[in-house]
């Protein structure tokens, strides 16, 4: 017995949304089940899927979201995987210049975008999954997201020497075992994941630092290179993330 | 005001009667109750209830292979789910009375 397409992208949908929601993978599984079920049989008797679900797939969505419980430990791994994993990213190409520097406005601002582009994030992805958009309206929700960010994170490193507040330097052995540390949690990250965009992240966004080095560039010449690369690779970054995202939904 | 807006409690307590008589799958409880005049309700909106009543342990299920197709869920009735269903049948009982005495009486007066 198969379900209708309707129902099976329904089906998806529920899935990616309640997981992006924090709930459990194995009452994911098991309510997911049930309502394949409830729809098998109820396309066998001539039933279409607005007989089940109502007139918005949106609001039953949310009305079975609201009454399973979210998986606290699960949600807030996943939010000190992503905050750590940013600021890891940040500091790793510092790292390799064997000083690192920083104020208490760069930490406490780079603490607070990487929480605000967390919850971004989660919200974006929740309205993606109780919808079926086209990869041309996902583009168009996520770009505004990631060009927001990125702004941001210019400006809490422009507005750094404006602002006074007390800066924390390291140089030598004790930046080298941070970065050992912070090079193995990526890793860790990445085993764990399955994926190694995180370390392709940290290569990419180091090159310009590099490059500008080898060839003593101006530091405006460098940030241009920067602010060029990081804008292509997000952009590769957005695409392959909703191709991805779609192929999850789809299987 | 929309029937469903009415149907809010009610529709739990009857659950709860469906699978006091004997051990069902979501499907089924659906099924029964369109039997029982209840066509114009969505069938999905019994799974978030479902979902809250096992939250509060009034009933409990096991998973059952089916002839056809995959696992089906059962409900069973709990102690809880029992006491629930008793102070439930007060409740409509109570509330049932009150409404026909209103109707009842609104109507003599205008006489």
């Amino acid at each position: 017995m198969t379900l209708s397409e309707e129902s099976e992208l329904f089906i998806g949908n529920l899935r990616a949304y309640l997981n992006v929601s924090g709930k459990d993978e194995k009452d994911i599984e098991e309510i997911v089940n049930e309502l394949e079920v409830h729809l098998i049989e109820a396309e066998s008797d001539g039933k279409n899927i607005e007989d089940i679900i109502g007139q918005s797939p949106e609001q039953y969505m949310q009305s079975i979201r609201s009454e399973m419980n979210t998986n606290i430990k699960g949600a807030f791994q996943m939010f000190f995987v992503i905050i750590f994993g940013g600021l890891s990213i940040s500091v790793m190409p510092e790292v390799m210049t064997g000083t690192l520097s920083y104020s208490l406005f760069v930490i406490a601002g780079l603490l607070t975008e990487f929480t605000l582009f967390t919850i971004a994030l989660i919200f974006v992805l929740r309205k993606l999954s109780q919808a079926n958009l086209t990869t041309r309206r996902a583009i168009f929700i996520i770009t505004p997201m990631f060009i927001v960010s990125i702004a941001l994170l210019v400006g809490i490193f422009y507005f750094d020497s404006t602002v006074q507040s007390p800066t924390i330097t390291l140089s030598g052995v004790p930046v080298y075992i941070i970065g050992m540390i912070l090079f193995a949690f990526l890793i860790g990250v990445s085993i764990w994941a399955k994926s190694w965009i995180i370390l392709l992240v940290v290569f990419v966004i180091s090159i310009p630092d590099l490059v500008g080095r080898i060839f003593s560039l101006s530091i405006e010449t460098t940030s241009i290179i920067f602010l060029t690369v990081i804008s292509i690779f997000n952009i590769c970054l957005i695409i392959y993330f909703i191709r991805q995202y779609k192929k999850d939904k789809d299987s | 005001m929309a029937v469903t807006q009415m149907y809010k409690g009610i529709i739990d307590g009857c659950i709860l009667a469906i699978i006091n008589r004997e051990e069902v799958y979501g499907y089924e409880i659906t099924k029964r109750l369109s039997e029982y005049g209840f066509h114009d309700m969505s069938e999905g909106t019994i799974y978030p209830i479902l979902l809250r009543m096992q939250k509060e342990k009034l009933v409990t299920s096991t998973l059952k292979k089916s002839t056809a197709g995959p696992r089906r869920k059962y409900y069973y009735m709990s102690e809880k789910g029992k006491q629930e269903l008793a102070a439930f049948e007060q409740r409509w009982l109570q509330l049932k009375n009150n409404v026909t005495n209103v109707l009842m009486n609104v109507k003599e007066e205008e006489k």
